[in-house]
């Protein structure tokens, strides 16, 4: 099996390595529209809260590093692992901005709907969730790149996409001892990233 | 005296979702 050492994006987030913004955008994206869509956001208000959310990592990433009337244009992503672990960073600003929404949505008398819905401890149980799924999709990648093509293709036919072990058998040309030892081998690996990407 | 007298799996398709 090859195993490359190339860094999961949100281990080099972490690690304060530079990412490129289209690469973060891609990868954060996602889960920034399942929270707002948690906090019944509308899908306009959810739109606005990734580009809320983006802008306010943008000018606290790039504060102080340059000129703001001169931006280069290929301006990377850089976090400071100073600042605590990233998935706390990100759900602090996360929540923030979809009050902000939230707050311009409603009148004052209705302030407390903001509050039921976006409230620490609910909006705690809504990141937590989609982290999670963040993290298994990122995962999945991740295991995509460390494996050889016909195992990742062998795990992913009949362990993703369930389909019967003689037509994965016959489809990729491999005996059925052969699909369950991949199977086991990508699982194994998969609960080694999970645990890796969870661990911060 | 693999050879399945995880099923993780779940969730993981449950999850497969300018600047």
């Amino acid at each position: 099996m090859a195993f490359t050492t190339k860094k999961s994006l949100l281990a080099k987030v972490r690690a304060g390595d530079e990412v490129s913004w289209e690469e973060f955008y891609e990868a954060y994206r996602p889960l920034i529209l399942l929270c707002g869509g948690d906090c019944s956001l509308t899908p306009d208000e959810n739109e606005e809260l990734v580009q809320q959310v983006m802008t306010e990592l943008f000018t606290k990433d790039i504060l102080g590093k340059y000129d703001p009337d001169h931006i280069p244009e290929n301006v990377v992503f850089h976090y400071d692992p100073k600042r605590g672990r990233f998935r706390h960073f990100l759900k602090k600003i996360v929540r923030n901005q979809a009050i902000r929404i939230y707050h311009r949505r409603f009148d004052h008398a209705q302030m407390e709907s903001a509050e039921t819905v976006c409230g620490e401890s609910a909006f705690d149980l809504i990141w937590d969730e989609e982290w999670r799924r963040h993290v298994l999709n990122m995962a999945l990648v991740e295991l995509k790149g460390r494996v050889q093509p016909e195992t990742y293709a062998a795990f992913e036919m009949y362990a993703m996409q369930n389909r019967k072990l003689d037509e994965v058998c016959k489809f990729l040309d491999m005996s059925p001892a052969s699909v369950y030892t991949a199977k086991s081998r990508c699982i194994a690996t998969l609960k080694e990233i999970i645990a890796s990407l969870e661990e911060k | 005296n693999e050879e399945d007298t995880d099923d993780l799996l779940r969730d993981l398709r449950g999850s497969v979702y300018p600047a």
